[in-house]
């Protein structure tokens, strides 16, 4: 299973080279969200069952997660949540009254959804800031007047 | 003599940047043989108050908060329910109905709202003291910027402010008579590409000149704190507190024999027949109640508990029903009814954009230039005057980075190399300007005491909080101005608020217990001594008559550097009596 949440990941993200260790704790806390409806556990086997058809099929891989995973309803949200934890080690969670637990936002976001992150250690490999020339707030890695200047190429 | 017993010469209620800086210089130059001095605060004093190399707790809980608040770094502890600080406009404050909501923060604990303040340090400009005279609003203060000219020089020096000198020497009147400790903060490579194309324009025949922010950030090794790392998370936390933060001073204190007592909250201010307020009653986290005795009394909680103390502490409220017979009826030190009155906020509102070439955001601190030009001008006898910031944090409040990443995938539902474009493309094309007006006092926007109490059964405050024409005529001016720059920089989107009246609150709580000549008018003297009571002072921002546009932290260390003197002399004179 880790190895097919890796490969669809890297497709979903673009990204080829991803941590297994890294991605093993993004799988188990995907497995382990209280999301409403169907389990975590069916929603994401249906996922990486049909991404394997999807590569096992051949042809372009991006168009066919496009197709039958990204343009889907059924596997959209999940994948989407996929997407998001990797940039920035969150899930979007909707709270439905403020004492109840928070489960996996699966329709649209809107001023009800909220952000959960795991570790710290998560937080500070969210792929975001690479992606935006920055950094993972609080952690620069920098030097004194870095920001005067553009980012290297 | 048990230490419950002892008599303090100075009782400092808060140890927040006032009341730590001013327990240090008591202590300094006398050390603990010649004065003692307690330090009380409601708040816990954290383990990283006396270890800031050991922060890493407060940024693991700030970067996995849901949301990234300014609190956000300091919650989950009991001070949540027993000594609240109020982290959104309804969680701690009693907000009057059918009125606007007062949306400020800050933070009770040991160090203060310095913990998580940005750092922007500023001074006030001459006019700024002067309102009544000079442009028919607002009062004057019972000091002249000529006055204070020294303090802010040593509060410079004593926090570490890091500022371009020439830059500001003379700006708006406001001449220096030293130069900054430190060299500025580099401005971050978005503020170039704006200043070169701000380079000519104008509003209203007034140049829109972009200025360096003078910062309370070590731009180098400064008072064995590192330079700034750019590490980007100012507000609400400096991971290296290359940030000042006060802190640095209730150590400097409790090193030179400070006592720090935490998790004390004070309820109750005794007075004396000779009026002097020399008995704190505070309630500590386990329930107990207890009360110190000080020959003199220093109050610096910041500008909502300070006047709430005050209100509290009348004759009805006396701990075990046992109120002294010069206890006065309206509170301590309101004789003048002033106390809690005149709260005053700097009211901000911002505006985005996205720009034709990238600024690459989200690298250094969150803002380091701005635009001081609408600080000043005849324009004053109308509308608030305000102080503007350049963002280097994307879309700011407008629009976080999160969202921004939400609507890509979510609404877009991009994904893969096309996500990565456009996400990078949207990101370091996003820009941000914000303008932060001064309010007039107003003697109905005020804080008094709730029947509501919190965990500790304490009375939490009670606001009365409205904006006025002055403040809204200032928004649409603001509203014009980054029209104005961003029709410069040739934008190709912007957003603004769909309510031209929305602000939000820089967190600057001013006012509540104002300075002034006059007793009947005013709570305490120039050298924040209370008029109704000699050997009581207050400390803080609770002082200023007026708001000006500056953020108030270095008038507030400025004006506690100041009053060390005059509360020298008054522990001098209480201890011949």
């Amino acid at each position: 299973m880790l190895e097919d949440f890796i490969a669809l990941s890297a497709v979903l993200i673009g990204e080829p080279n991803l941590d297994a260790g890294l991605a093993q704790r993004y799988l188990d806390r995907l497995l382990a969200a209280p999301v409403a409806g169907d389990s975590m556990s069916n929603r994401v086997q249906v996922l990486l069952d049909t991404f394997r058809e999807i590569r096992d099929g051949g042809g372009d891989l991006e168009e066919g997660v496009r197709q039958r995973i990204v343009n889907s309803d059924a596997l959209a949200p999940v994948a989407r949540q996929i997407i998001f934890l990797w940039y920035t080690s969150a899930f979007l969670v909707r709270r439905v009254t403020p004492d109840a637990a928070a489960t996996l936002e699966t329709g649209r976001p809107n001023d009800g959804t909220t952000l959960q992150f795991g570790s710290p250690e998560q937080y500070f490999r969210g792929l975001m800031w690479s992606v935006i020339r920055a950094h993972p707030p609080a952690l620069s890695g920098g030097y004194f007047g870095y920001w005067r200047y553009p980012p290297e190429n | 003599m048990s230490e419950a017993d002892r008599v303090f010469d100075v009782v400092i209620v808060g140890a927040g940047v006032a009341g730590a800086l001013v327990a240090w210089k008591l202590l300094d130059a006398r050390g603990r043989d010649e004065v003692s001095v307690l330090l009380l605060d409601a708040g816990e004093n954290v383990p990283e108050v006396m270890a800031p190399q050991d922060r890493m707790h407060l940024v693991q809980a700030y970067v996995t908060a849901a949301n990234k608040t300014m609190g956000a770094p300091y919650k989950g502890r009991d001070g949540d329910r027993l000594a609240p600080s109020p982290d959104t406009p309804h969680d701690y404050y009693d907000q009057a109905k059918d009125k606007d909501e007062f949306k400020a923060t800050y933070q009770r604990r040991v160090g203060g709202s310095t913990w998580h303040w940005r750092g922007n340090i500023p001074r006030m400009i001459p006019n700024d003291f002067r309102m009544k005279s000079v442009y028919g609003v607002g009062v004057d203060w019972p000091v002249t910027y000529d006055e204070l000219e020294p303090w802010f020089c040593e509060a410079e020096w004593e926090v570490g402010v890091s500022g371009d000198h020439a830059e500001w020497d003379g700006f708006l009147g406001a001449y220096r008579s030293r130069p900054y400790p430190m060299s500025k903060i580099w401005p971050c490579y978005g503020d170039t590409v704006v200043a070169e194309a701000l380079d000519g324009v104008t509003f209203n025949g007034t140049p829109i000149r972009v200025l360096s922010t003078p910062q309370a950030r070590n731009s180098q090794p400064y008072d064995n704190r590192p330079p700034c790392a750019g590490n980007s998370t100012c507000d609400p936390i400096c991971p290296i507190q290359a940030k000042y933060d006060a802190t640095v001073h209730v150590r400097k204190a409790v090193a030179a024999g400070a006592v720090l007592r935490d998790k004390s909250v004070a309820t109750y201010l005794h007075v004396d027949e000779d009026q002097r307020v020399r008995r704190v009653t505070y309630r500590t986290w386990d329930g107990g109640e207890h009360t110190v005795t000080g020959r003199v009394v220093v109050l610096a909680a910041h500008a909502i508990e300070t006047p709430k103390l005050l209100l509290m502490s009348t004759p009805e409220r006396a701990p075990g029903g046992q109120a002294g017979p010069a206890q006065p009826p309206r509170g301590v030190a309101n004789q003048s009814d002033q106390v809690g009155r005149n709260l005053m906020d700097h009211l901000q509102g911002q505006a985005a954009a996205i720009v034709p070439e990238p600024l690459f955001p989200f690298r250094g601190p969150p803002t380091t230039s701005g635009v001081d030009s609408f600080r000043d001008g005849d324009f004053r006898r109308t509308h608030s005057a305000f102080r503007m910031s350049l963002g280097n944090d994307g879309w700011g409040l407008v629009e976080g980075p999160y969202a921004t990443l939400r609507n890509l995938v979510f609404e877009e539902k991009l994904f893969g190399a096309r996500l990565k474009e456009r996400l990078a493309d949207r990101i370091t094309r996003q820009f941000r300007l914000s303008y932060s007006t001064e309010t007039l006092p107003n003697p109905n926007n005020r804080v008094t005491v709730s029947e509501q109490v919190d965990g500790l059964r304490v009375p939490r405050p009670k606001i009365d909080f409205e904006l006025d024409e002055y403040n809204k005529r200032a928004f649409e001016v603001g509203r014009q101005v980054i029209r104005t720059i961003f029709q410069a920089l040739k934008v190709t989107e912007m957003k603004f608020n769909a309510d031209p009246n929305a602000y939000s609150s820089a967190n600057h709580i001013m006012g509540t217990c104002r300075m002034g000549a006059d007793a009947r008018t005013s709570v305490v003297d120039a050298q924040c001594r209370a008029h109704d009571h000699p050997n009581l002072f207050i400390l803080g921002a609770s002082v200023f008559p007026t708001s000006g546009t500056a953020n108030p932290t270095l008038a507030v260390v400025a004006l506690a550097l100041r009053a060390v003197g005059a509360i020298r002399s008054q522990l001098q004179a209480e201890r011949g009596r």
